[in-house]
């Protein structure tokens, strides 16, 4: 079953979606052409406007399959949906793994068109010089950790935006209609936010940066909060200290969101 | 082709003054098998239960039969058909003798209709 | 005839407003029974429970012996008052789906009723009237053979001649297994197939009766005993 509910909502996701990936292709191919025609402002223009494009990309594909969430499951189609003879958590599933999917595959045509977009804009050879410089301190791995926090943030919000849907969906909350999901998404965004910032200072586990003599990054088992204490007190730092608690928060807080959303559509749902 | 049932009186009972007439008016005849009380009720346009129902009380009276494989069938007995023919007879007269005694006709005045509406039938043939 | 649908003090509130108040009842299997009641009342809340798309009630609702979920699902065909099925689908998508998730769905009967009611397999719902999306609907529905057919007012928008052809649909599909619960105002119509009728006012059942028993007892048909009942409402 659950083969069969993700190749339904690959089937109407790709009605919409793909369309968005074409606009970009299409713009990179424009900024390829300007780039090699030399002509000035039409290659800045273009450049600029796929830099904006590769983020939109990003965006519009959040948007819609939040929209997609929403539509799917708590408007008319839910009637369908949650008469399906098929576990509440299949149900679920199936939409996380579309979405994954989709927001990876947008994130990754995202980060193409923006380094397309700064190679016409000519800053290419500065980031080619950045890299080099981090592989000789044999730092390249970093370019894969920002990445993999990228994904990270985005499967972060995916979840917080399905808990927000489905809390709102709660008898309690029907007066509401679909400000209140918003409402709860905000809110909750907030509240982890602020959590979130105090694990990042007081959980012992940190990325210690040298920058005195080489550059090099170890991970330690102190808290940021002395760095900051040094910071604010005027010290130089001989080390900078990134607190890592926050990524292990998301990390705890997408198993928590995903299992509440679950436990609340399961028991706790009362479709309009 | 549902038959026209009056919500007001229970169904099953409408159902089987509409069987008897059917037995008795030899539009189906003794022995004659039934179609099935599925088949019977979307014909009707009722709930299979209810001709169920009206069936099962016309087998009580003795105007249809089962034989367990084979089926429904109406009864072979003449006798049994023409007295509920001869009842449902006198029924009819009942209501209409009531009906006209309503209107305030008295009985020389209803037997003359009656004989004048015979007249007018045999003289037309 | 076995029980198939329980309810036992079955309470359901949004908020301050009751809408269902210690609903007890049972409907067993071969039967036919018609919900009434006003708007509002509780009878599409009560439907919706049992589908399973409620499920913040208290007491018990027991289908088949089990709580709603994904066994009572698979043997529940619910037609909902609203049309369900994403806009952009035709009747040939919609098939496929049906087939993909029901095991108890037949094409084939589905396919013939389609044609039989002059509806294009392949025209996008969206383009059809409100009455032609309804008709696609039933057709789904009834084309399963469930142990338990919900219909929320399956007969809205037709016309009398299609209203005649559903209920033929209807009684066709009959089968001694299988319960069927249809929710409407067109009582008039459809009365003469219950075998039972339930009528809920203000979150309790009123009336639950048989429907010849309603025209033994009370001299009168279900509409109007409707009628009175709910005159002053």
């Amino acid at each position: 079953m659950l083969v069969k509910l993700i190749k339904y909502e690959f089937k109407d996701t790709s009605r919409i979606i793909p369309f968005f990936y074409l606009i970009t292709l299409m713009f990179i191919g424009i900024v390829l052409f300007a780039t090699e025609s030399n002509i000035m402002w039409f290659r800045m223009t273009s450049s600029i406007l796929l830099l904006f494009i590769g983020i939109a990309v990003s965006v519009i594909t959040w948007v819609i399959i939040v929209i997609r969430f929403y539509k799917n499951l708590f408007s008319n189609e839910g009637y369908l949906m949650f008469t399906l003879p098929v576990k509440t958590y299949t149900l679920l599933t199936s939409k996380t793994i579309v979405s994954i999917c989709w927001t990876m595959l947008s994130n990754i045509i995202g980060i193409c068109a923006v380094l397309i977009g700064m190679y016409g804009l000519g800053i290419a050879e500065d980031l080619v010089l950045i890299s080099e410089k981090l592989s000789e301190y044999r730092l390249d791995y970093i370019i894969l950790c920002v990445i993999i926090l990228v994904m990270l943030e985005s499967l972060y919000l995916l979840c917080l935006i399905f808990f927000a849907i489905t809390i709102s969906n709660r008898s309690s909350f029907h007066k509401l209609g679909i400000a209140g999901a918003f409402i709860i998404y905000i809110v909750t965004n907030i509240i982890l936010q602020i959590v979130g910032s105090l694990f990042s200072i007081f959980v012992p586990i940190s990325l210690d940066l040298n920058i005195v003599n080489e550059i090099s990054i170890s991970l330690t088992f102190e808290n940021m909060f002395g760095y900051l204490l040094d910071t604010f007190r005027g010290i130089e730092p001989t080390n900078v200290v990134i607190g890592l608690g926050g990524v292990i928060f998301e990390l705890i807080m997408i198993c928590v969101l995903f299992y509440i959303t679950l436990e609340n559509m399961k028991e706790k749902l009362s479709l309009k | 082709m549902a038959k026209d049932f009056s919500s007001n009186v229970p169904i099953y009972l409408q159902i089987m003054d509409h069987v008897k007439l059917k037995i008795t008016s030899g539009a189906w005849e003794p022995g004659q098998r039934l179609p099935s009380v599925r088949d019977l009720a979307v014909e009707f346009s009722v709930n299979p239960n209810t001709m169920q129902r009206a069936l099962v009380e016309l087998e009580r009276d003795g105007l249809l039969y089962t034989e367990r494989t084979s089926g429904r069938f109406v009864s072979q007995d003449q006798q049994k058909i023409s007295k509920v023919r001869q009842e449902m007879a006198e029924e009819y007269t009942d209501n209409y003798y009531s009906a006209m005694q309503k209107l305030g006709f008295k009985y020389e005045e209803i037997l003359n209709i009656v004989a004048n509406k015979f007249k007018k039938e045999v003289g037309d043939k | 005839m076995s029980i198939i649908i329980q309810t036992d003090s079955l309470k359901k509130n949004y908020g301050s407003k009751v809408v269902l108040n210690n609903i007890s009842m049972s409907i067993e299997r071969g039967t036919i029974v018609g919900l009434l009641g006003p708007n509002g009342c509780g009878k599409t809340t009560l439907i919706k429970i049992i589908a399973g798309l409620v499920k913040d009630y208290s007491g018990k609702v027991l289908i088949d012996n089990y709580e709603p979920g994904e066994y009572t699902k698979s043997i529940i065909s619910y037609l909902p008052e609203k049309t369900y099925l994403p806009d952009y689908y035709s009747p040939k998508d919609a098939l496929d789906f049906f087939e993909d998730f029901y095991r108890d769905f037949d094409r084939k009967k589905a396919e013939d009723m389609l044609e039989k009611f002059r509806l294009d397999p392949n025209q996008k719902l969206k383009s059809m009237s409100k009455g032609m999306q309804e008709k696609v609907q039933l057709i789904l529905v009834m084309s399963r053979k469930a142990k338990i057919y919900l219909l929320d007012e399956p007969l809205g928008g037709l016309d009398s001649a299609s209203r005649k052809a559903m209920l033929d649909i209807i009684l066709d599909n009959y089968s001694e297994d299988a319960a069927v619960i249809i929710s409407t105002h067109l009582i008039n119509d459809v009365e003469r197939i219950f075998d039972r009728v339930i009528m809920i006012g203000n979150g309790s059942i009123l009336i639950d009766d048989t429907a010849d028993g309603i025209r033994e007892k009370n001299g009168m048909s279900v509409v109007n005993l409707f009628e009175e009942v709910f005159k002053c409402w």
